[in-house]
């Protein structure tokens, strides 16, 4: 089992959020809306080239966020 | 009697709100914000229904989205309709839990099963009745199957009846809100608890309610206090909160969620596996841009428009003509009724076939699910210049028209984000002013027709990006925003809802040609009409003229310091399209043909090439400004926006005249 940021999950693997580090409190708390937060399974979908966006599956549900907020998320690959 | 409609965004708000009512009773903006509020009459002569925005949660994130807390705090309401996604049913369900906490009468209504079942998940929805104590009826509304047992169930739910819902939140917490509730006044009308939970969940507008019955160092310390403790086991207080809700949901779901195994692969992520590609993204977005212009300007919009501008020059004109000679007006009403009234409302009036076209494109592209991608793939791009992917939408709008362009801004959250959006869509190229190029490529630029319209649009859009990084870096600077977007599955979307969205987005065109622009149309004909010297004298003696005059000698610099040119451009600030019909009134040529030839005596290439770059910068239309301070609520930056348009005009015309003979154009 290995701890990657969520930015450097390869596309189509699946990971566990570990932590999420200091990012905008707003940011987190959509998040959280969102219910991603510790705990939760995600699964990379894509990356967008540039440190473009990443979209991200949580639940069923596809999700865009910012690259830079990726890199505040660590996961497990599962 | 009111009852409120909640739910996440997405989730099918509008069509069951359409379901339910038969007529608006008020259609408008929530005070103090920019989201749209709608209150309708409820089938049934049940009472209102109140549309509230759709959120995620009770605790905003935007003072958009604290509209609905709002409500609840300061409101009379009966009873909650709380629609969910069945597909998404956990998610959803978190806002469900603190309406449900809020303790008046509510009533689920389990959309989407329909695409839940394709999914495999299977909802029970008696099971989860019992769990959450409140009806729960699975609908469709989409297509308004279980809407009419909406109704039914409505006038049963008794609205006096108080619903005790609670979730034990750990003795920690509990204690804590135990304390909160004893602090609270005896009168307090709103719910205590519900109070006491949204205040350690950190919810501002809960807050400030509190701080009117309790000292505000009381409160930070009661929060504090608690904050404290429960560090050791989560990182915060609202998290701590989202948690013990998420562990009760699971328990719910283990008896009333079956989910069997999913497909592997849904239509969605076929469909994304192209355009949400991550290299051809970009250039699918292009080609459906293409698209969309080519169906709206040439293959469909144009053609329609065309033949109704026809209509109106030819029959329309010769019928009321007629019909004025048989009711004996005199000469000053003829002339005022077709060469003002029905020259210039008609000419503004054959855009619309244009204009309600490309509304209706946007509107399936915004129905499909394909706007938030877009929002996606472009956001690397916006985000280097201060802006967020969500921008790039309304400025896509903004090809259309201004004034929709900037009501769409309305979706992002970030204030100042908001407010450079705005501001910056007029240098959008409407196709109003798409009228006035076409004139002039065609007498000038011949050969050249597309690469040079094509210029104007581009000098639009990079003048748009430069100045939004200048802005966003100086006066706008800003926090780096929130740029989380939900990507909800394609979906196809409905004729009837199509037809609505559309007409809502167009109307407000209609409008605008039925008031000031017939008014400006009245004033502009009256102006060159009249002189000093009296009535039905020369064009050149009118006072269109000595007006046009005064703003001639300031424009010399950049090429086209006439009378003419000056009048044009006065009168295109009500709409970018008069300036081809007040040319064609001063020039006093009957049509289109007769302008092409006479413009070459007064136009070198150059200076009309400086002209239409003027012309698509020099001042947002009046429509647009008006649009600008509603939606920024402020005149200060409504005047900026007209303020900084007439000077990066000023200056790029003069840089393309002066330059351009210089180079001996
Ligand atoms: N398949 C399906 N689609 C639905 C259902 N309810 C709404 N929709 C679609 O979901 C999209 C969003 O619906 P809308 O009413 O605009 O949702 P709002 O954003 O919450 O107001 C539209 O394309 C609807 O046609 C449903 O029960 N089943």
């Amino acid at each position: 089992m290995s701890t990657y940021l969520l930015a450097d999950l390869p596309a189509g693997q699946i990971g566990q959020i570990i932590d999420i580090k200091q990012m905008p409190s707003e940011t987190y708390r959509r998040l959280l809306d969102l219910d991603i937060l510790e705990g939760t399974v995600v699964k990379m979908i894509r990356k967008f080239p540039f440190g473009g966006p990443v979209s991200i599956e949580v639940n069923g549900q596809q999700i865009g966020i910012r690259r830079r907020d990726a890199e505040k998320i660590e996961v497990t690959s599962i | 009697m009111n009852i409120a409609l909640a739910g996440n965004p997405n989730t099918g708000k509008t069509s069951l709100f359409n379901y339910l009512t038969n007529s608006y009773e008020y259609v408008g903006n929530w005070s103090g914000v920019t989201v749209e509020k709608k209150v309708g009459k409820l089938k049934g002569d049940l009472g209102l229904l109140v549309d509230l925005p759709g959120i995620y949660s009770l605790n905003p994130l935007s003072k958009d989205e604290g509209v609905a807390t709002n409500y609840l705090l300061n409101e009379e309401i009966s009873m909650i309709l709380n629609i969910v996604d069945s597909s998404q049913l956990k998610r959803n369900l978190f806002l469900t839990l603190q309406l449900l906490e809020y303790g008046k009468p509510l009533l689920i209504c389990l959309n989407m099963i329909d695409v839940a079942k394709s999914r495999g998940i299977e909802v029970d929805p008696t099971k989860l009745a019992q769990k959450l104590s409140c009806p729960v009826l699975p609908i469709i509304a989409r297509t308004g199957k279980g809407c009419e047992e909406v109704i039914k169930e409505l006038t049963k739910l008794k609205t006096d009846q108080a619903v005790d819902f609670r979730i034990d939140y750990g003795h920690l917490l509990e204690e804590a809100i135990e304390r909160l509730i004893n602090l609270l006044p005896d009168d307090l009308s709103l719910p205590r608890r519900w109070l006491a939970i949204q205040f350690f969940e950190g919810n501002q507008l809960v807050q400030e309610t509190l701080t009117k019955h309790i000292d505000k160092e009381k409160l930070d310390s009661l929060y504090q206090e608690l904050e404290e403790k429960i560090k050791t086991e989560v990182k915060s207080l609202p998290q701590y909160i989202h948690l013990r809700r998420s562990q009760w949901l699971d328990q719910v779901f283990q008896e009333s969620v079956t989910q069997s195994k999913k497909p592997e692969k849904t239509l969605t992520d076929r469909i994304d596996q192209i355009v949400s590609h991550r290299l051809l993204g970009i250039p699918v977005f292009l080609l459906i841009m293409y698209l969309t212009f080519k169906l709206t300007f040439e293959w469909v919009g144009s053609p329609l428009s065309d033949l109704l501008g026809e209509w109106m020059e030819g029959p329309l004109t010769e019928t009321v003509l007629l019909w004025l000679q048989a009711i004996g007006a005199s000469t000053f009403i003829q002339d005022l009724i077709t060469q003002g009234i029905i020259a210039g409302v008609g000419g503004v009036l054959v855009f619309v076939p244009q204009i309600f076209m490309l509304f209706l494109l946007i509107s399936f592209i915004e129905d499909s699910g394909y706007m938030a991608r877009v929002s996606v793939v472009m956001d690397r791009l916006m985000e280097s210049v201060g802006l967020n992917g969500k921008a790039f939408i309304p400025m896509i709008i903004g090809f259309g028209c201004n004034v929709p362009g900037v009501m769409a801004a309305r979706t992002i959250e970030q204030p100042k984000e908001h407010l450079l959006t705005i501001i910056l869509n007029p240098l959008m190229s409407c196709s109003a002013r798409l009228a006035a190029y076409a004139l002039f490529v065609s007498v000038f630029f011949e050969e050249n027709q597309a690469i040079i319209i094509l210029s104007l649009y581009v000098l639009g859009i990079v003048l748009a990006l430069i100045l939004a990084k200048i802005f966003s870096s100086t006066i706008l600077k800003h926090e780096k925003s929130v740029f989380v977007v939900e990507l909800p599955p394609y979906r196809a979307p409905r004729l009837a809802s199509l037809a609505r969205h559309t007409w809502e987005k167009g109307k407000g065109f209609l409008r605008k040609a039925g008031t000031f622009i017939f008014a400006g149309s009245i004033i502009i004909w009256l102006l060159s009409y009249a002189g000093p010297s009296g009535f039905a004298v020369e064009m050149d003696e009118s006072f269109l003229a000595m007006i046009g005059g005064v703003i001639a000698p300031l424009l010399i610099p950049l090429g086209f310091g006439t009378w003419q040119a000056g009048a044009a451009l006065l009168t295109g600030f009500l709409a970018k399209e008069v300036v081809v019909s007040t040319m064609s009134i001063i020039y006093s040529v009957a049509d289109e043909d007769a302008l092409q030839t006479i413009l070459p005596q007064f136009f070198t290439p150059l200076q009309a090439y400086s002209f239409m770059a003027f012309i698509l910068l020099y001042i947002p239309c009046l429509a647009t400004i008006a649009v600008i301070r509603k939606e920024t609520a402020s005149a200060k930056w409504t005047w900026f926006s007209v303020l900084y348009s007439m000077v990066v005009a000023y200056l790029i015309s003069l840089i393309i005249y002066q330059g351009g003979k210089l180079l001996g154009f």
